[in-house]
């Protein structure tokens, strides 16, 4: 039995290291445009998933990192290598002076918070035009080399901010952090009772997320070579990323990688097709998921669903 | 014996114009315990939430040790090695029975750092609240009693110095009731002071050293379990003032 699944497990290892060489470009793009959803869905459901706050403004870190990354890269002249880190600090910066703030308020109050947040932000990087170049937005120096080796570059680093962030919070599923980001989710009074500096591991739930929020943003910048407010900014992206963990398992480690696998293909293979209605079945597909499946599709029982179907038992456990 | 662990002076928690508790003294010594007992509403829990600071005070102080520790936030209150149940229980969904209790060796006054650790010295906490074998069960999955009991094992979890216990038993039947009590017995007779907060009277007079009536937030007695089941305020605060008179001329004829 565990020799079979250390054998699928090094299968699936294989054909992700193999995929670049295998098909063409643009499944390699949309391949690398999962893992990026994958990745930030992860991050989110450090903060809204273990510890119960709903960052609803976490692109903020996202276009931080971006920012930071496309103004080291072209006022300042430096290398990706250096650009990249920092764009992780200034992320765990922000969470910090930010949370030490929002923190402090609770449930929906804190998700408008930290969205006014992002859209306050957003202006500051659309009127800071000598920095920023405003509206117009910022070109960066793309990746040297043919389009193959830039796929199969992004495609890789995508892939690596994946692996780091499921990592992360795998252990944090386990570790000391990770249990008192979830004692807070079930409930603050408690957790401080239990000698839970709540403020404190609150602060650093949101930073953690911000770290990993801004290093797939930096890494997006990178990727596109072009970024401007509104989509580094964008909070369809934030809904998203809640979809994608609601579709996957609420602070479950690996809900957030199978939600992204499944929107992000659907998405992209039905929808396209269906741009009219494209708003209109993410906003179905969320109330399927709100009502059938509030824990996730890894908390799925299958032969409870059939129970929710029987009229007058539609009772959602 | 007969040193003072936790003092209060004129502690004081009013909500708007109810006076939940006022103008209340007590002084607890170490290795002792203290019941608090009063009809619903008497400011019982509002007192413990008093001292574990998960409610400020509107006046007064309370001291730990001769520190003061009143204005503390709970978790530094939960540092000092002062830890509580709640009497509407507050598991930590999401994880283990084994997880939770071991968040209290994690947090408490030891600050064990390895959560592996942490839950390896907490096992045998399990069997002392006869939750054993259930260490890898969802706490979502756990009935009443057992939650009950987990209660009590996270509040053990921390090596409390002070235990404040809010109806602990409430819910649990005659036989969990009697193993309860004896883990309590067996807990002060380590040295850890107890402050018991239960509404099953004859486990609070049988358990406690000494006890604390509190009615309509206000100290109306203190003493032996004895002297308490005698005195005639306690008895007209439970049992209306007509009983009391009653029983107060019965007393007196006969």
């Amino acid at each position: 039995m565990l020799k079979k699944r250390l054998y699928l497990i090094s299968l699936g290892i294989l054909l992700l290291l193999l995929i670049p060489f295998l098909v063409s470009g643009f499944w390699v793009r949309l391949v690398t445009q999962i893992f990026m959803f994958a990745a930030l869905a992860s991050a989110l459901n450090i903060i809204a998933g273990f510890t119960g706050y709903a960052a609803f403004g976490n692109m903020i870190f996202f276009g931080l990192g971006a920012y930071t990354t496309a103004i080291l890269m072209t006022k300042v002249h430096l290398p990706f290598i250096v650009a990249f880190p920092a764009a992780g600090m200034m992320s765990i910066l922000l969470a910090i002076l930010l949370g030490s703030l929002l923190l402090r308020l609770r449930g929906h109050y804190f998700a408008l918070g930290s969205l006014g947040a992002m859209e306050a932000f957003r202006q500051i990087v659309d009127l800071w035009t000598d920095l920023t170049g405003g509206t117009q937005g910022i070109t960066i120096p793309s990746f040297p080399g043919k389009p193959f080796v830039v796929n199969t570059f992004f495609y890789f680093a995508m892939l690596a901010m994946v692996v780091l962030i499921v990592y992360a919070v795998s252990r944090l599923d386990k570790n000391r952090l990770g249990y008192a980001f979830k004692a807070i989710r079930a409930d603050e009074e408690a957790a401080g009772v239990m000698g839970i500096d709540t403020t404190r591991y609150k602060i650093i739930s949101w930073s953690l997320s911000a770290l990993f929020t801004g290093l797939v943003g930096s890494v997006y910048a990178y990727w596109f070579s072009y970024i401007d407010p509104p989509t580094v900014f964008n909070v369809m992206w934030v809904v998203n990323m809640f979809v994608i963990i609601l579709i996957g398992g609420m602070g479950t480690v690996f809900g957030p990688l199978v939600g992204a696998v499944i929107l992000e293909t659907v998405s992209e293979l039905v929808w396209s097709r269906f741009i009219n209605l494209h708003l209109g079945i993410l906003g179905t597909i969320i109330i399927l998921a709100v009502l059938f499946m509030p824990k996730g599709i890894l908390h799925l029982n299958w032969k409870g669903l059939v129970v929710h179907f029987r009229p007058g038992k539609g009772e959602a456990a | 014996m007969s040193e003072v662990v936790l003092k209060g002076s004129r502690v004081t928690r009013c909500f708007g114009a109810l006076r939940a508790v006022w103008n209340v003294d007590f002084e607890v010594k170490q290795g002792e315990i203290l019941g608090i007992i009063g009809p619903n509403g008497a400011g019982k829990t509002t007192l413990l939430s008093l001292i574990n600071g998960t409610l400020p005070l509107t006046d007064g102080e309370i001291f730990f040790k001769n520190e003061k520790i009143s204005g503390l936030k709970p978790f530094k209150i939960a540092e000092r090695g002062i830890s509580r149940t709640f009497q509407i229980v507050k598991p930590f969904p999401g994880m283990t029975v084994l997880e939770n209790v071991s968040i209290g060796a994690l947090f408490g006054k030891d600050k064990i750092k390895d959560a592996r650790l942490a839950r390896e010295q907490t096992r045998h906490i399990l069997s002392r609240v006869g939750l054993e074998g259930k260490e890898n069960l969802r706490v979502e999955n756990l009935n009443i009693s057992e939650r009950k009991r987990l209660e009590l094992a996270r509040a053990l979890a921390m090596d409390p110095e002070l235990l404040l216990l809010d109806e602990v038993m409430a819910g649990l039947n005659t036989t969990e009731v009697e193993s309860i009590m004896e883990l309590i017995q067996e807990l002060n007779r380590q040295g850890r002071t107890i402050l018991i907060i239960e509404h099953v009277m004859k486990a609070i007079m049988g358990v406690s050293h000494r006890i604390l009536v509190l009615h309509h937030g206000e100290k109306i007695a203190e003493g032996s379990p004895e002297a308490i089941s005698r005195d005639d305020r306690v008895i007209s605060a439970y049992l209306g003032e007509r009983y009391a008179k009653m029983r107060g001329r019965a007393h007196v004829e006969g």
